[in-house]
């Protein structure tokens, strides 16, 4: 298992630099060795499956390692699913993006390989599984919001700068990083709502109460009014697509930031890793 | 055994060589051409393509005696273009085998084009080879040369930049109001005063079906012939008006005489504010008549004049840079067809060996048939001659396999060699 972890890594690092490379230089070598890497470094991920299905299913209890496990393969999962939906056109760019910060995440819960310090998954209800997939596309979704919102300020700067358009050529245009921006985040706060909606409902049957007031679930009430925040400035318009995509890379820095530092220094209440 | 010797020549000239009043003078008609072309067929030319768009006339053809061929060629051309030989043949060049593959291949990739990269030409040498494939003139030679042309021009143009970086100033501001806004039937352009250039990318962008079109001029007149022009309904408004709708529009084409600027960058931050969508300045006017200072407003994108130049220029370098790529997949490409046409040797040697053994086989039955075989029946001599083809074909089959295995290698030192052996064995 540990060398699968580290080849898949490895395998990540080689994804993110040829993604970036095929962007930078445009040749079709580069481009071809992206699609393998990514498509070899998700088997190797989801190869990593079958070792901690037993920990997640069987025991209810995931590590730190795992929690950052569910989000890398989550993100991938979103990433497949672009090179095939309407955005698959615009692949390469969103690619070379999405694909450095998986492995920056996935770099980031090596450092908790082998943890011991685990999440209950409780309670134990039938909703339970629907709860953490809403809430973990809520999560992966924002992160969307956040690539696309840097593509965004790439492309602008690239049009600013007035000089060839051999760059301009291989990114997406400002209509479509737009329309992007504005479907994670759409998406991104409808499944994070319906998640904490139901995570509320299974507190309320199994404790009679809606909230335990851990910190945690605070920090989950915040995360959820950041995200609400930003989707009520992009949908009323009152700013530019220029503020919109500045807005949305602040207010995922601090999600982000906070969501690491939480789950490492939080190690009492409810979500928290003991 | 007679060997193979077709050859492909061709002849031509193009802007890089010969004027345009000569030029045309080789732009045949149907009707002529028709008429060329049966002239050439009783000139020992085997297979013929013509090529004539506005930068060039080529020629094409296949001949066991090439050189024949080529003066044959050259004297049609002076019968059929009514000018001296001494008029045009210092601006004809005339190329032989690989030379003339390459310089095909270079053609139909564009890389000849008085505008390296542009996309008219292969849709034009792929008109002029059907023409030439309906009119029978083409063969397994042609057929095969033009077909690698086609196939090498989509690889350049996939596989390199060359095409992809637009040089008109017209067509890259159209190309950047793409970037800008994806969808154009949902945007709306404002066209302030009338010009050459700015009329052409207003015509560009009618191309791409743009939404909505405002047109602001001092002469509504001229503003109605725009509008007819372009063939789309648009508002006319005159140029004191431009405030009011700038709030309605994503680009912005100014090219009026005005010595002072029409937009400030204090009119242009005001509309920002009211919007969420970029908004596209295109400055074509001569002095400006928006002021450069509106470039620093977020999600507004002002290019002038200049500045369109220069990204031509840029996209120019980019694509001469991209010639060098696209000239290693020609050699590459030609250098598949090269190994093609030489294994075309190795057929003539399999119908040799064939027409030998099958010799041979018939020349015993024969003897037989006077001699020990002249109780036979006709129906039982027809089995015997059967029998004797059968075994004659399956015992060449291997031979001739390992043959067309050796025709697929035939570059390689090795199997000429073994070709060599071949011929000497089987030489009549």
């Amino acid at each position: 298992m540990t060398l699968l972890v580290y080849v898949t890594f490895f395998t990540f690092i080689i994804a993110s630099v040829y993604s970036i490379l095929s962007i930078h230089r445009d040749a079709l070598s580069y481009i071809r060795v992206t699609k393998v890497a990514i498509i070899v470094a998700i088997i190797l991920l989801f190869s990593q499956g079958c070792f901690l299905y037993k920990t997640i299913v069987h025991a209810y209890k995931i590590n730190i390692f795992t929690f950052f496990y569910l989000i890398v393969v989550f993100l991938s999962l979103l990433l497949l699913f672009m090179s095939i939906s309407r955005w698959k056109d615009d692949f390469r760019a969103i690619s070379a993006i999405i694909t450095p910060l998986i492995t920056v995440i996935y770099g980031i819960s090596l450092l908790f390989y082998g943890s011991n310090r685990f999440m209950a998954v409780e309670p134990n209800h039938n909703l339970m599984f629907i709860h953490i997939v809403l809430s973990l596309l809520g999560e992966v979704l924002f992160f969307i919001a956040f690539a696309s919102a840097v593509l965004y300020l790439v492309v602008s700067w690239q049009l600013q700068k007035k000089s060839s358009m051999k760059f301009i050529y291989r990114f997406p245009s400002l209509g479509v990083l737009n329309r992007l921006t504005n479907f994670s985040l759409s998406h991104s706060l409808a499944f994070f709502s319906v998640g904490i909606v139901i995570g509320i409902i299974m507190l309320f049957e199994v404790y009679n109460n809606i909230s335990l007031g851990s910190p945690k679930e605070i920090l989950m009430y915040a995360v959820w009014f950041i995200l609400c925040t930003v989707w009520v400035i992009a949908q009323s318009k009152i700013t530019s697509n220029f503020y919109v995509s500045i807005i949305t890379i602040i207010a995922f820095v601090i999600v982000i930031v906070l969501f690491i530092a939480t789950n490492v220094v939080i190690t009492t209440g409810f979500h928290s890793f003991r | 055994m007679a060997e193979y010797t077709q050859q492909i020549g061709m002849v031509g000239m193009s802007h890089k060589t010969a004027s345009v009043e000569t030029r045309e003078c080789f732009a045949f008609d149907t009707a002529v051409l028709e008429s060329f072309v049966a002239n050439a067929k009783k000139n020992n030319i085997d297979e013929m393509v013509y090529i004539a768009t506005c930068n060039r006339m080529e020629l094409y053809f296949v001949s066991s005696q090439i050189d024949e061929a080529m003066q044959s060629v050259v004297q049609l051309l002076e019968q059929f273009a009514g000018l001296k030989r001494e008029q045009f043949e210092p601006v004809l060049y005339k190329k032989f085998h690989k030379d003339v593959i390459r310089h095909l291949l270079c053609v139909a990739s564009s890389l000849d084009s008085m505008v390296i990269g542009e996309n008219e030409i292969v849709g034009q040498v792929k008109n002029w080879y059907r023409w030439a494939a309906v009119h029978k003139t083409t063969g397994p030679i042609l057929n095969k040369l033009f077909h690698q042309a086609f196939r090498t021009a989509k690889r350049i143009r996939t596989q390199t930049e060359i095409a992809r970086n637009p040089l008109s100033i017209a067509f890259i501001a159209v190309e950047l109001a793409r970037k800008i806004f994806d969808d154009l039937e949902a945007s709306s352009v404002l066209l302030v005063g009338a010009g050459e250039m700015s009329e052409l990318i207003l015509k560009y962008l009618t191309k791409f079906k743009i939404g909505t079109i405002i047109l602001a001029n001092r002469s509504l007149h001229n503003a109605q012939r725009i509008a007819t022009e372009i063939n789309r309904e648009a508002t006319i408004i005159p140029l004191s008006e431009i405030i009011d709708v700038i709030p309605k529009v994503d680009i912005i084409i100014t090219s009026t005489g005005s010595h002072e600027y029409l937009l400030t960058k204090d009119m242009i931050t005001e509309h920002i504010k009211k919007r969420s969508q970029p908004l596209f300045l295109i400055d074509i006017a001569v002095p400006r008549n928006i002021e450069p200072a509106v470039s620093t407003i977020h999600d507004v994108f002002l290019y002038n004049i200049d500045n369109l130049k220069s990204i031509a220029d840029e996209n120019l370098k980019n694509r001469i840079h991209e010639t060098k790529l696209a000239m290693e997949l020609i050699d590459a490409d030609a250098e598949d067809f090269l190994h093609w046409y030489q294994s075309l040797e190795i057929v003539p040697l399999i119908v040799s060996i064939q027409e030998t053994f099958s010799t041979i086989r018939n020349e015993e039955l024969q003897k037989y048939r006077r001699r020990k075989l002249k109780h036979l029946s006709d129906d039982d001599f027809a089995i015997v001659e059967e029998l004797t083809n059968q075994i004659m074909s399956k015992t060449l089959h291997i031979p001739i396999s390992y043959l067309k295995d050796l025709s697929d290698n035939y570059h390689k030192k090795e199997s000429k060699e073994k070709t060599r052996l071949l011929q000497e064995m089987f030489k009549r």
